[in-house]
C-alpha cells in the first residue's frame, strides 16, 4: 500500500482543471439513468467514473434544464 | 437608495463632464476663492466644501426664498435626483413662479448639479444643458450633505382648519399591504420572468395575467378606499426599488435591499422613495405608458405629505380642506377645475398613503372624513436615522399538516416576508395570510442558499405550535432529494500523479471530495492552497480545446500528446478509438477502427461531429481512411470491371484523343496526363480511329 505523505512540506505535483462542468450522482445507477436520457447523452462528454459525468463546456444550463423535465432536483454549485 | 457618499462620486462625474471654463465660474461662487488653483485642485475642494457643514451653511444662507426652498423640497423627499417639471410644479404651488431662474441660479451656485449622459462633450454653460431638451426631460440632482442642512425651511404652507373626530379610536394601517404585494410579484416573477415590451410596456399575456392576478388584486385588510390597476402599480414599484432588475426586455427577481432586513419603517421609506420614478402610473388614469408628457404626481406626492406635516402633531383635518388646497395651488389643476371629492384623491389618500401608513384616518361627527399625519410620516421628514422599533410577535406562524402557513399580520414584518417568500409560496392575502409549503417553492429556496435547518429554524421561531411531523419529512425528503444530483458548472479537479498524493492532499484538506483513485474536486479554486502544490500543467475547460492529437500517414492511426490533453479528449478518444498498448510516456496511441467508429456512430455520434472534433483536436481534415471506416452498412456500391489503359507519347496527343469526336466517345476516363482508360469493347473501334489517322497502336496485352 502506497504511504500518505502528510508532511506539509512536501509540494504535491498535480495536473489543474479549471472550470469543469461536472454532474454529480449519488450512485452509479443514477449516472446510467442519467445517461440513457437521449437528449442528456448528447450534452455530456462521458463518464469520468461511475459517478461523475463531465458536462461539455458551455452546456450546464441545458443539462439542468433537462434534468428538471425528468423530475429531478438538481442542487447547482456555481463556483466563482 | 444611493448612499450619500455614492452622490459625491455622482459629483466628481458630473464635474468632469464640465467645461474648464464653467468649473472655474462655480468654484468662485461656492469656495469664493481668488486664487487660480490646477483644475484638479478645484474640483477636489469643490467636493470637500460640499462636505463642509459651516461653509454650505454660509452658502444656503445667501441665497433667495425660492431657492432655498427648492433645495428644502429635495432634501424632505429623501430623494436627491429630480426631474426639473416636478421642482417647477412644487415651486408653482408654494407660489413661485419664476420659471427656470432657481433651477438656473443653483447650478451656477454649485448647489444643483445637472444629471447627463456622458457623451464625450464638455457642457460650456448651463443654457447649454436647458437648451438640449424640455423640463419635462431634465434632470438634476443635489448631494445629500447639501440638502440635510435646510431640512427646517419654512416652506409656507398653510395651517388647515382643525376639525374634531367623532370617536377618539384612530385608523392607521399596518403598513405591510405593499410589502406583502411586492413579495407575491417577487416570487411569481422567479417563477415566470416577464417580458417587456420596447416602450417598457408589458406584452398582451403578461398584462392579461397580472390585471386578472386574485392575489394582487385582493382586497385591503383594513380598506379604505380602492385604487386602479394595483398588480401593475405593485410590479412598477418593486422594479422602482430594486427587487425586481431589467435583464434585456425581461424583467427578472434583483436582490431584496438591506431595508427588508432593517424593519418596516426603513422598508416604507425605501418604497416612497422610489414612489416617484412611478412613471407609468397614476392614481387618476392608472396604468398608462404613452403620455403626451410626465405625469404630475411626483410632485403631489411630495407637496400632500409636506402640507400634513405642517399641522401639528394631534391636529385632525378635513380630507376635503387637503385636497382643496392642492386643487386651488397645484398648477396642473390651476384653480380646481375639477372640484374637490374627486376619486383620485380617495384612491391617493386611501389607497396609497393609507396603506403605506403616512397618514391616519378618522371621521368627523357628519361621516366627513379626517386625516393627519402618521407616526412613519413625521419619522420620514424628520430625518431621524433610528426608527421607533415596532412591537414584536415572535409566535405568528401556524404551520399546518396540509402544508399551509398561516401567517398572522400582527407579527410579520419586512424581514419574515421576505424569508417566508424564498421557500413557501403565498396563496392568499388578507387578515390572516395563507402561505403554501411545496416542493418547487422550498427547491427555489434551497437554491437560492437557504439550508433545510434554516427553514426548519424559521418555521419553528416564528411558529405557534411544533412543526407537524408530516410537513418535518417532507422538507426533509425534498432537500435528500436535491443532493442526489449536483451539478458543478465551474468545478476544479486536481488530478494527483499517484493515488498517495491524492490520499495525502484529502489528509492536508487540499481536497473536498475524491472523485477516483487519482482525481479530486475543489468547488471553490480561490480555496486551494497552492502554496502545497506543484502545478505539471493546467487546463482551462472554458477556453478553446488544445490540439494535441496528430494523425500518422495510414490515415487511422493517432497520437495524444499527454502533456497537452485533458479529460474530455480522453473520453472523446475512447469513444471514437481503440487505445493501442505501445503508448509512450506522455503519448498515448489510438487507432480508429471500423467496430469503435460504427460502435459510436450507433451511440450517437454523427459524421459530421465527428469531423468538426477532429479537425478542433488536430487541426486536420478527418483521413479518407477514417471516412471509409465509418461509412455506414451498404451504403457504397464498389465497380470491378476489366478494363485497358492507352499510354500516348506525349500529352497533347491525349488531349487530342479526348477532344476529337471520332475517338472522344470510345475513351472512358483519363487517368493521367498520357494515360487513358478503355474499356475492352472499344478497343477495335479505337484501333480503326488510329489508324484512320494513319497512325498505330501497339497492344502489350
Amino acid at each position: 500500500m502506497a504511504r500518505v505523505n502528510n508532511n506539509p512540506g512536501t509540494r504535491l505535483a498535480v495536473k489543474l482543471h479549471r472550470r469543469v462542468c461536472l454532474v454529480l450522482t449519488e450512485d452509479a445507477v443514477l449516472a446510467e439513468e442519467l445517461l440513457a436520457r437521449k437528449k442528456l447523452a448528447a450534452d455530456i462528454a462521458g463518464r469520468l467514473t461511475d459517478r461523475a459525468l463531465l458536462v461539455r463546456p458551455s452546456r450546464v444550463a441545458a443539462v439542468v434544464d433537462e434534468l428538471q423535465k425528468m423530475g429531478h432536483t438538481p442542487r447547482v454549485v456555481s463556483g466563482e | 437608495m444611493i448612499a450619500p457618499d455614492n452622490w459625491l462620486d455622482r459629483l466628481d462625474a458630473t464635474l468632469a463632464g464640465y467645461d474648464e471654463v464653467l468649473i472655474r465660474q462655480v468654484a468662485a461662487r461656492l469656495l469664493k476663492s481668488r486664487g487660480h488653483w490646477p483644475i484638479e485642485d478645484l474640483t477636489q475642494r469643490l467636493r470637500l466644501a460640499i462636505e463642509n457643514a459651516p461653509v454650505v451653511d454660509r452658502r444656503l444662507r445667501e441665497l433667495s426664498p425660492v431657492c432655498r426652498k427648492l433645495l428644502a423640497l429635495i432634501g424632505l423627499s429623501r430623494q436627491p435626483c429630480w426631474k426639473v417639471t416636478h421642482l417647477l410644479s412644487m415651486l408653482a404651488a408654494l407660489g413661485h413662479s419664476d420659471g427656470l431662474l432657481p433651477i438656473q441660479t443653483l447650478f451656477e451656485e454649485g448647489l444643483l448639479y445637472p444629471l447627463r449622459k456622458q457623451n464625450g462633450k464638455s457642457l460650456v454653460s448651463f443654457q447649454q444643458f436647458l437648451a438640449s431638451g424640455t423640463a419635462d426631460s431634465w434632470q438634476v440632482f443635489v448631494p445629500p450633505q447639501i440638502t440635510q442642512r435646510i431640512l427646517g425651511e419654512d416652506l409656507g404652507l398653510p395651517e388647515l382648519p382643525a376639525a374634531a373626530p367623532a370617536r377618539a379610536e384612530v385608523r392607521e394601517a399596518d403598513g405591510l399591504e405593499w410589502p406583502l404585494r411586492l413579495a407575491v410579484v417577487w416570487q411569481q416573477v422567479g417563477e415566470t420572468p416577464l417580458r417587456q415590451t420596447l416602450q417598457r410596456d408589458f406584452f398582451k399575456r403578461d398584462l392579461q395575467r397580472l390585471q386578472a392576478d386574485s392575489m394582487l388584486n385582493a382586497a385591503f385588510a383594513d380598506s379604505l378606499g380602492n385604487m386602479p390597476d394595483v398588480p401593475l402599480l405593485c410590479v412598477a414599484w418593486a422594479k422602482a426599488a430594486g427587487i425586481l432588475g431589467e435583464d434585456g426586455a425581461e424583467l427578472r427577481v434583483g436582490r431584496p435591499s438591506l431595508a427588508w432586513e432593517q424593519g418596516l419603517f426603513p422598508l416604507l421609506r425605501e418604497l416612497w422613495s422610489a414612489l416617484p420614478a412611478l412613471e407609468n402610473w397614476d392614481p387618476i388614469y392608472g396604468w398608462q405608458v404613452e403620455r403626451d408628457a410626465a405625469h404630475v404626481f411626483p410632485s403631489v406626492y411630495l407637496l400632500l405629505l409636506l402640507l400634513l406635516a405642517r399641522q401639528t402633531d394631534s391636529r385632525w383635518v378635513l380630507a376635503e380642506d387637503v385636497e382643496t388646497w392642492l386643487l386651488d395651488h397645484h398648477p396642473f389643476w390651476a384653480g380646481g377645475k375639477n372640484g374637490a371629492g374627486t376619486e383620485w384623491f380617495a384612491a391617493l389618500m386611501y389607497g396609497l398613503f393609507y396603506q403605506l401608513q403616512l397618514i391616519q384616518h378618522a371621521t368627523e361627527k357628519n361621516g366627513q372624513p379626517l386625516i393627519r399625519l402618521s407616526p412613519f410620516g413625521r419619522w420620514l421628514l424628520s430625518g431621524d436615522k433610528a426608527p421607533p422599533q415596532p412591537r414584536e410577535y415572535q409566535q405568528t406562524l401556524m404551520v399546518q399538516a396540509n402544508f399551509e402557513i398561516l401567517a398572522f399580520r400582527q407579527g410579520l414584518t419586512p424581514a419574515l416576508i421576505a424569508n417566508l417568500s424564498r421557500f413557501a409560496r403565498w396563496k392568499s392575502l388578507g387578515t390572516a395570510c395563507v402561505l403554501e409549503l411545496r416542493a418547487e417553492q422550498v427547491y427555489r429556496g434551497l437554491e437560492s442558499g437557504l439550508h433545510l435547518e434554516d427553514i426548519r429554524r424559521l418555521l419553528q421561531q416564528h411558529g405557534m405550535r411544533e412543526l407537524p411531523e408530516n410537513v418535518a419529512e417532507a422538507l426533509r425528503t425534498w432537500s435528500n432529494k436535491r443532493d442526489r444530483i449536483v451539478v458543478y458548472d465551474n468545478a476544479t479537479l486536481l488530478e494527483f500523479a499517484s493515488a498517495a498524493d491524492l490520499d495525502a492532499a484529502l489528509a492536508r484538506g487540499l481536497v473536498e471530495l475524491k472523485l477516483s483513485d487519482r482525481m479530486g474536486l475543489v468547488g471553490d479554486e480561490s480555496a486551494v492552497d497552492f502554496r502545497q502544490l506543484r502545478l505539471t500543467s493546467t487546463r482551462d475547460y472554458g477556453a478553446k480545446a488544445e490540439q494535441c492529437l496528430q494523425l500518422a500517414g495510414d490515415g487511422v492511426t493517432f497520437t495524444v500528446d499527454r502533456s497537452r490533453s485533458d479529460l474530455l479528449l480522453d473520453l472523446e478518444t475512447a469513444r471514437v478509438a481503440e487505445l493501442l498498448p505501445n503508448s509512450a510516456e506522455n503519448q498515448s496511441s489510438y487507432r480508429f477502427t471500423h467496430e469503435s467508429l460504427q460502435k459510436a456512430l450507433a451511440n450517437g455520434l454523427t459524421l459530421q461531429s465527428l469531423e468538426e472534433w477532429f479537425k478542433e483536436r488536430s487541426g486536420q481534415p478527418l483521413s479518407a481512411a477514417a471516412r471509409l471506416l465509418a461509412l455506414p452498412e451498404k451504403r457504397a456500391t464498389f465497380l470491378l470491371q476489366r478494363c485497358l489503359v492507352l499510354t500516348t507519347p506525349t500529352s497533347e496527343l491525349a488531349d487530342g484523343l479526348m477532344q476529337f469526336p471520332a475517338t472522344q466517345q470510345l475513351i472512358r476516363e483519363r487517368l493521367g496526363p498520357v494515360s487513358l482508360l478503355v474499356a475492352e469493347e472499344s478497343i477495335s473501334a479505337l484501333q480503326q480511329q488510329v489508324e484512320l489517322l494513319q497512325q498505330c497502336l501497339e497492344r502489350h496485352v
